[in-house]
């Protein structure tokens, strides 16, 4: 009772939150069969006695399942469980098969890692309590007006990790900060497609709000269903007002889990699963215990890429690029290979850089195409940019040469020879050209020199289309104003 | 005395003396005459002699297993043939695939002949839970043939076929063999794939071959024994003197070789350290039975076998560890008949209702019994006082029995307290008295230890006795051979009345039939 009154005679509340976030793995098949993993099916295509649970049949566990796991605890930094055994976790639902959930209770594969993220130029570790290696369930589908439920179990049995996170997170930004993380550092270990819209990534929060300062944490409300990323920040935001608001008016929060609607942009109770939660625990006859020699372990550490946090800090500190540029060219990694491969063919950095973000990024983005559909080749992106370095072509003809590049794959000075790209810089050259643009828009030169500064954007454009681009911008610029004298002049 | 062996039908096949379809119509004929009384069978398959006359003639001298007929208990899944596990869950199950057991066999030119009845998914000693009605007892029809695989027994002691398999969770193979008078092995636990095989308690459910010989059932077992892909608990690495042994025997596929896998087998008593385990020859154990095993001891001592009391009185824990462990794992197994998928549905409106029918009209009492029991020791309050516990006192078990096999060859005894109790006398079973008839073979369940069920004799009640011998891990081989130096020097006056001896059947050769 006391401690309602407190709590609503705080004036600043903090937010105490956990995440619970299941990544499905991108093996080929699945945990415990060898039923392919594939998603968009036809319902039920993807079984076999053993994932439809037949009495008789057998599990045999998927090493490379086992394998991916563990590079995800060891890329969290996790304390290793050698000894792998699976744990059957009991409930009857007509999507779980067996009636049971192989999982691991007693002896996770991860424990006490933790992982870095970045919040408004800060970083902060958010703990891995721990990562456990478990199998995914079917689907139900239920239709209108009672007409019954269907099962797909092309799901069921396909190998996920659950990653336990302490309630480390703070802040709705926090949260967004710790999935993006979470999920490219999954892209990075090249273990899961992590696409939250088709179910491959999946995260809870446990969201508690307590007056600032305060030992006590609050109680804690799970919210379910979060399938986009802003959706998880929206969730939270609107989560953490609504306890404080509950205890603003002296209310207390009720520990329940709740659904995020993301149509309405709110969280509702959720109906208890009948039975409470004890799974009944008993350790898998069926699956023999399986060892991670040592050596295991260490050669998968060996093999660990480069990851996410690492790479923005190396980007930052080899190349001179701003935190930024860092965070774009590593939220794609294939963008952030490129990148890197071009420098070391002798592209400068910083330009790099800037060409890949916005020109190669948005002919990639406006076509629907992923980095490496485009046949441009690292060498062929450090000569585009010596031609540019060089004077040999403009920016803007540049341009276009990335075009011609991007569609054919052809070197960009081959483009630039045969398609007579080379810039014209020779005023002589040029004079001719001007003069002639001059003679053949009398009402332009006019508005000009009445000091209308626009007209001379016009007539600039002219000589370019003349020249078909090539003309050297700055160059046609002073011509013009030489033959034209001042605006406003005479 | 072993007419109507498999070895001795492997003879007259690969010599020609007798058709594939000619065995298979004798035991059809067998089945016809005389189930009706024993109720081996759920399940007899006309189909054997057309798929008896369908064997390529060209296979007979090489495929081990050419036109012989096996009996399959019916928790072994049979591609396209029903298989119920004695339960109306499965009464209409007709499952995709082989198990691998059967499998071999079936590779090896065996003819399918039927499924046997059993305890309702294994649990039981007499196949009494079976939902469709009890298996009798050839010897004594108003008695039991034990369980839970008492059809299998019954069939291969009544002369309806010459090899059956079994199941052996906690002594279901060698307490129905031990009733019937017949072999009955269950092997070190993972050496036979469970693939196949419907789950009582996967840790310790085994594969186990009943026989009216022990070469027979080493003949049927290293045919069925060794990894397979699809049961990972088989993948274990053999120790390679066994492997290589195994191997050896294998090869010996029939005709005409006989001789030599006796003389594998055949090792004799002489330097056979074996113990008597108090707790495995107390105080509940009969007079029929203790004179008659106590008798065979005694022969085996004078033919040069040392023979020496110990006391493990840890054993007097192993019922109750058993009964956690293996409720624990079965009522997990049971879970996955809800009516969904497969198997038995008693439709209703919404699916917490439909799960409540169609498990309470599909399971007997006996399921729903070890289901409760099962699910009471892994409530999250008990768990980690019952079910833990028990796993942990399993392991120390079986470190205490592996440690005796230091100073011994084998452990030997009786197979079951009692000669077989009459039909119906167990009532409503008591758990606790049906514990005490699993006593003496469990323990070799828990350790996944090779056992045998080998007659010693009858008891004064005219009835069969058993004779358990247990080894260490992978010594089956070598109880398989101190049960056949047994079965070879048991006086007349022990030796079962094999080959029309059995009361009511008439076995002859050549499937004349009655
Ligand atoms: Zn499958």
């Amino acid at each position: 009772m006391s401690a309602v009154r407190e709590e609503a005679r705080a004036t600043e509340y903090e937010a105490v939150i956990g995440f619970e976030v299941h990544v499905e793995l991108a093996t080929a098949t699945k945990l415990f069969c060898s039923c392919p993993t594939t998603f968009g099916a036809p319902p039920n295509a993807h079984t076999c006695p053993i994932c439809l649970g037949h009495p008789g049949t057998l599990p045999l566990l998927n090493e490379r399942a086992v394998e991916y796991a563990l590079r995800a605890a060891l890329a969290l930094g996790c304390e290793i469980e050698r000894r792998v055994h699976f744990d059957r976790k009991h409930y009857f639902y007509p999507d779980l098969p067996k009636a049971y959930q192989m999982s691991q209770v007693h002896a996770p594969i991860g424990r006490n890692g933790a992982l870095t993220i970045e919040v408004g130029g800060r970083t902060k570790v958010i703990r891995i309590r721990e990562m456990h290696l478990e199998e995914d369930a079917g689907k139900s589908v239920h239709l209108p007006d009672d007409a019954g439920t269907l099962i797909d179990l092309n799901r069921a049995g396909v190998p996920l990790i659950e990653i336990v996170t302490e309630p480390d997170i703070s802040s709705p930004e926090e949260a967004r900060a710790f999935l993006e993380e979470l999920r490219l550092t999954m892209l990075y270990l090249g273990i899961s497609d992590v696409r939250m819209e088709e179910g491959s990534l999946r995260a809870d929060a446990n969201v508690s709000v307590r007056p600032k300062g305060s030992p006590v944490l609050g109680s804690k409300v799970e919210v379910k269903n979060l399938n986009s990323i802003s959706g998880v920040e929206r969730a939270v935001a609107y989560e953490i007002e609504r306890q404080v608001a509950l205890l603003r008016r002296g209310e207390r929060v009720v520990s329940e889990t709740r659904r995020w609607d993301e149509d309405r942009r709110l969280t509702f109770p959720m109906r208890q699963k009948f039975g409470g939660e004890d799974y009944r625990p008993i350790h898998d006859p069926e699956v023999v215990p399986y060892v991670l020699e040592e050596s295991y372990v260490e050669r998968v550490r060996a093999e660990l890429p480069e990851l996410p946090h690492a790479r923005r800090k190396r980007l930052r500190e080899a190349y001179g690029l701003s935190a930024y540029d860092a965070g774009v060219l590593t939220a794609n990694r294939e963008l952030g290979d490129l990148f890197e491969a071009g420098v070391r063919e002798g592209a400068p950095p910083k330009p790099l850089a800037n060409w890949l973000m916005s020109e190669f990024l948005g002919y990639v983005n406006e076509r629907g195409l992923s980095v490496r559909d485009v046949p441009i080749t690292p060498r062929q992106w450090a000569e585009l940019l010596a031609l540019i370095e060089e004077g040999t072509i403009s920016t803007k003809i540049a341009k276009t040469v990335f075009q011609r590049m991007a569609e054919s794959g052809r070197d960009p000075r081959e483009i630039v020879e045969t398609e007579g790209l080379v810039q014209i810089a020779d005023p002589e050259a040029l004079r001719k050209i001007v003069e002639r643009v001059i003679e053949a828009n009398p009402k332009s030169v006019e508005d000009y020199r009445k000091g209308k500064e626009k007209a001379l954007g016009f007539l600039v454009g002219q000589v370019m289309r003349e020249t078909r681009g090539k003309a050297h911008p700055e160059l046609v610029n002073r011509l013009l104003r030489e033959a034209l004298g001042e605006p406003g002049g005479a | 005395m072993d007419d109507l062996s498999v070895l001795a039908w492997r003879s007259r096949i690969a010599s020609g003396e007798a058709a594939p379809e000619d065995v298979v119509r004798h035991y059809l004929e067998a089945i016809a005459a005389r189930d009706p009384e024993i109720h081996a069978f759920l399940l007899v398959r006309e189909e054997a002699r057309e798929e008896a006359r369908n064997l390529r003639a060209e296979d007979r001298q090489t495929l081990p297993f050419f036109g012989i007929p096996v009996a399959l208990k019916d928790n072994f899944l049979t591609r396209g043939v029903r298989t119920t596990a004695g339960s109306r869950m499965l009464e209409t199950y007709v499952p995709p695939v082989d198990a691998t057991a059967w499998e071999r066999l079936a590779h090896g030119g065996a003819v399918l002949l039927g499924k046997t009845n059993l305890d309702e998914f294994a649990m039981g000693v007499s196949t009494e839970t079976s939902a469709f009605g009890p298996t009798r007892n050839p010897w004594d029809p108003t008695r039991t043939a034990g369980g839970s695989s008492g059809g299998s027994a019954a069939a291969v002691a009544a002369g309806f076929a010459p090899l059956a398999l079994g199941s052996d969770t906690g002594g279901s193979v060698r307490q129905p063999a031990a009733y019937t008078g017949i072999v009955g092995f269950k092997p070190t636990y993972g050496l036979v794939s469970r693939y196949g095989l419907i789950p009582m308690a996967a840790s310790l459910d085994t594969v186990g071959v009943f026989a009216r010989t022990v070469d027979d059932a080493a003949y049927a077992f290293v045919h069925i024994a060794g990894s397979d892909p699809k049961d990972p608990t088989s993948f274990g690495k053999l120790p390679p003197a066994f492997a290589d042994r195994l191997a050896e025997l294998r090869r010996l596929a029939y005709p005409a070789r006989a001789e030599r896998l006796r003389a594998l087998l055949s090792r004799g008593f002489s330097g056979a350290k074996v113990a008597l385990v108090r707790e495995l020859f107390g105080d509940g154990v009969s007079p029929e039975v203790r004179t008659a095993v106590e008798a065979a001891v005694r022969r085996m001592e004078a033919l040069g076998a040392r023979v020496e009391a110990v006391s493990v009185p840890e054993l007097e824990h192993a019922g109750a560890v058993y009964a956690v462990v293996m409720s624990a794992e079965a009522a997990s197994h049971l879970g996955r008949f809800d009516g969904v998928r497969f198997g038995l549905r008693v439709p209703a409106g919404d699916v917490d209702a439909l799960y409540t029918r169609t498990r309470s009209r599909g399971f007997g009492w006996e399921a729903k019994r070890r289901i409760l029991f099962g699910t009471y020791v892994t409530l999250s309050e008990s768990f980690v006082d019952l079910y833990e516990r028990a796993l942990r006192a399993r392991r120390f078990l079986a470190s205490r029995l592996e440690a005796l096999f230091a100073d011994f060859d084998f452990l030997l005894g009786p197979a079951t307290p009692t000669t077989a109790p009459v039909v119906g006398a167990a009532g409503d079973v008591d758990p606790v008295v049906e514990l005490t008839q699993d006593l003496l073979t469990l323990p070799a369940n828990l350790a996944g230890l090779p056992a045998v069920s080998v007659p010693a004799g009858r008891g004064s009640d005219g009835m069969p006795v058993g004779l358990q011998i247990v080894g260490p891990r992978y010594s089956d081989l070598d109880v398989l051979a101190f049960a056949f130096a047994w079965e070879e020097a048991r006086p007349p006056e022990a030796r079962p009345p094999f080959g029309g001896k059995v009361p009511g059947s008439s076995p002859r050769e050549g499937g004349s039939g009655r």
